[in-house]
């Protein structure tokens, strides 16, 4: 027995040293100590590290600006794509870094040019930006017909089959659908999708694919050239820990020559990449922390150890979350989550207005950013795993939550004394 | 970093606050109403926020001149070969005598509005980029308002170069970059639409203030790091520890002159512009007669880069050529008489390039890669 204890303390040692996660993180990013940030997902955070690196280019940028932008930002940029589309799994020349992925899906869906009798499809659970932009689109351009929303529900959304099999009866309704739009990880809720199955339904009926995974990338392994899809957004400075904002469009070779970026610029009639990479005077340090971020990531960990605590510890909190509440996870099979979960809010809090009320407190009174919705008729909100996280910190905010609950019961009372809250 | 203390709180809450004070700062400074205008990353977005926002019936034009920014040509062509069609975009071409003098300017302008019918939009500069030229735009953008045509104008250089009064001016839609003469953070633009009409323009990236006021749509345009925005707030106090408004742009509009003059006294050689009322704070000098081809042009630009660490941007205007430099607050007119000299020397072949830095770093690398190789060899 003793032969045993001492090895495996030595073990334990050692994995604690290997795999340093959790709170000892802290520091090395840039967060205020006393704030618990349970929702990473939405704006992501960037560590010192990248920070000092943004700096750097910056200076760079200022020694001799000419220089800089005639010359230097080039080689930079060819380099990043050289080693991000390594990273992806993709040729570099069908990537191009944009700014974030609301101006990457802009960019495809004002490029398309639709016939007067094609169809897009869209998920209801799409993210807002992109259903505005459908809007948009379907007033400016197109008639309103024309954009079709698939509706999908709490077991639709967890069981791919259920989900092509709803897809197919929209699809029998309607003719020359051109395009379908649909997550890897959609928002609220979040949920992982599997999109290798997804992209080959859709092209065997040979339908073009816009996959959103704007929370894909840093959150879980992507590998474009197995995906295979016409079109893939992603935000690095979401889950990949660069500077706010850069992300990443990829488009299919044969469909390039379609795509323009929504601002014309030096590169207009140039080549694919020559087209979007000038696009006005902008600050592209933010661009070149990618190539930091997947630096600082090695200094950590391996990418399938960063994946895989983030993924367990989003299990192990929604789980927690559920039972302290009293309620219950959305997604009961794990392979449709990747760093985040949708717990149940407690049961009291069944009406939007009350919703509302509850996400307001928590900002208010306790400094919490906890992003809730409705879906199929419960109420949710929605955690992300980080490396610098720990599930006593869900724990607290569990907590938290069920204090502000309870001085929530004299609901009635307190509408009048909501006023004053407003103001302070 | 305050992005970065609690993100969630910076752009829920925070970031708000901060853009409306900044809105109504640089509303003050450019003398209009503060929900006028939305702060955008640059004048290329401004203007294809613009051009492809209205839209445009098949018998209506859009003019533009000669000397527009190349991002603007480009951005007319795609409207043209996308949306509209080629003949609904006219060019009018200004010389060396048309673009100094606002009448003959108007005149020419005129000449061609005489022939195309059903223009609807004209897009011109400030102070244009290649030659750079300071127009007197409330004339122009009088002339126009007369006839119903909208008015564009591309002030990409203007702010923080010389004052800017948009009531006084009065234009359909004005477009300028803070980060050019204004030392704000690269970089920070301003957008102004006149009230009217507001409803008709979209930012390009349609996101959560879509179907909301022109403010909110021009707000949410995906997450962004709004800091260089904020800068701008900033850079108008720097300005202040420097000197005042019209200290700053005299000192900059007289260096550009002087220095104008003394480079085309050192070529042998004449600035475009005969009167200083039509320069803002860059000068357009014709380069030494001895550079009369393209390729000429090109081999003297690549050398000054390449040898001499100076970035001298050079064009080709109504058959000559000239080379454009800018003043600035940090700036003195023996900077330019280097230059001139420097360019004199490239010319006539004189002493080798004195910055023989990179040739040394390069002759120290083989070096020390020497030793190390025959190092390794022990």
């Amino acid at each position: 027995m003793k032969e045993f204890i001492f090895p495996s303390l030595i073990l334990f040692g050692i994995i604690s040293f290997v795999y340093p996660f959790g709170h000892s993180l802290l520091p090395l990013f840039s967060l205020d100590p006393s704030y618990i940030n349970i929702n990473h997902g939405s704006y992501g955070s960037a560590p010192k590290y990248i920070h000092d690196k943004l700096r750097e280019y910056q200076m760079k940028a200022e020694y001799n600006p000419d220089r800089w932008f005639r010359i230097e930002i080039q080689n930079e940029m060819n380099k990043l794509r050289n080693k991000l589309s390594k990273y992806v799994n993709c040729d570099p020349d069908d990537l191009v870094i944009l700014e974030n992925v609301s101006a990457g899906i802009n960019s495809i869906l004002r490029s398309l040019k639709f016939q007067s009798n094609e169809t897009i499809l869209y998920y209801n659970i799409a993210y807002g930006m992109v259903k505005l932009t459908l809007q948009y689109v379907s007033t400016e351009i197109f008639t309103q017909e024309q954009i079709i929303q698939i509706e999908l529900d709490h077991q639709t959304i967890q069981n791919t089959d259920l989900l092509l099999k709803k897809t197919q009866e929209i699809l029998n309704k309607l003719s020359n659908v051109k395009l379908i739009i649909f997550d890897h990880i959609s928002s609220t809720p979040a949920v992982r999708f599997d999109i290798e199955k997804m992209i080959k339904f859709f092209r065997r009926k040979n339908i073009l694919t816009i996959v959103d995974g704007a929370h894909a990338i840093g959150g879980i392994e992507l590998n474009l050239k197995e995906l295979d899809p016409d079109f893939y957004v992603t935000n690095t400075h979401k889950w990949l820990y660069t500077h706010r904002s850069s992300s990443l469009l990829y488009v299919k070779k044969d469909l390039q020559k379609f795509i323009h970026p929504i601002i014309t610029s030096f590169g207009y009639l140039q080549s694919f990449q020559n087209e979007f990479f000038w696009l006005g005077t902008k600050d592209y340090s933010s661009y070149l922390t990618i190539s930091d971020a997947l630096d600082f990531r090695q200094t950590i960990a391996n990418e399938t150890e960063i994946f895989s605590y983030n993924h367990q510890l989003a299990i192990q909190a929604g789980n927690l979350l559920a039972q302290m509440w009293n309620s219950s996870v959305l997604i009961s099979d794990e392979k449709y989550l990747s760093t985040m979960n949708n717990i149940e809010l407690p049961f009291i809090i069944d009406t939007l207005d009350k919703m509302n009320i509850l996400y307001q407190n928590l900002i208010n009174k306790h400094n919490i950013f906890l992003p809730m919705f409705e879906f199929d008729k419960k109420f949710y909100c929605r955690i992300s795993a980080q490396i610098y996280m720990e599930l006593n910190d869900y724990q607290t905010v569990g907590h938290i939550v069920l204090n502000a609950i309870s001085n929530m019961k004299f609901v009635p009372f307190l509408k009048k004394k909501n006023d004053y809250f407003r103001f302070v | 970093m305050k992005a970065e203390y609690n993100p969630d709180r910076w752009f829920r809450r925070e970031i708000q606050i901060e853009m409306k004070n900044l809105q109504e700062k640089l509303s003050k400074y450019v003398n209009c109403d503060s929900s006028d205008i939305v702060i955008l990353e640059n004048a290329s977005n401004g203007i294809n926020t613009i051009l492809k926002s209205i839209k445009f019936h098949s018998n209506e034009t859009i003019l533009y001149y000669n000397i527009a920014y190349g991002m603007v040509k480009l951005t007319l062509q795609y409207i043209s070969s996308e949306i509209l069609t080629p003949e609904q975009c006219v060019e009018i071409i200004l010389d060396h005598q048309t673009i100094q003098n606002t009448d003959l300017l108007l005149k020419t302008t005129e000449d061609t509005l005489d022939k195309i019918k059903n223009v609807k939009l004209i897009v011109f500069d400030h102070i244009s980029s290649v030659p750079s030229i300071l127009f007197d735009v409330e004339t122009m953008i009088k002339f126009f308002r007369e006839k119903g045509i909208l008015t564009l104008v591309d002030g990409a250089h203007a702010i923080g170069a010389i004052p800017i009064d948009l009531k006084k001016l009065d234009p359909d839609f004005y477009i300028t970059n803070a980060h050019k003469w204004l030392y704000t953070h690269r970089s920070a633009s301003l957008l102004y639409v006149k009230k009217d009409f507001q409803n008709l323009i979209h930012p390009i990236i349609t996101s959560f203030g879509y179907l909301q006021p022109f403010q909110d749509e021009f707000f949410w345009l995906g997450t962004k790091d709004y800091s260089a925005y904020l800068t701008i707030s900033d850079a108008l106090d720097f300005r202040q520890t420097i000197a005042n408004e019209n200290q700053i742009y005299s000192y900059m509009h007289q260096l550009a002159n002087q220095a104008g003059n003394l480079l085309a006294q050192m070529w042998n050689s004449s600035i475009l512009t005969l009167d200083e009322k039509y320069i803002s704070t860059m000068n357009n000098i014709q380069l030494p007669l001895t550079i009369d081809t393209l390729d000429k042009k090109d081999n003297l630009y690549k050398k000054l880069v390449n040898d001499y660490n100076i970035f001298l941007p050079m064009y080709e205007f109504d058959k000559k050529f000239y080379c454009r430099i800018s003043a600035q607050i940090y700036m003195e007119l023996n900077d330019y008489e280097k230059v001139g000299n420097i360019v004199l020397d490239i010319i006539f072949n004189r002493d080798p390039p004195p910055n023989t830095a990179q040739k040394k770093n390069i002759s120290t690398i083989l070096f020390i890669s020497l030793i190390l190789y025959v190092m390794q060899l022990y």
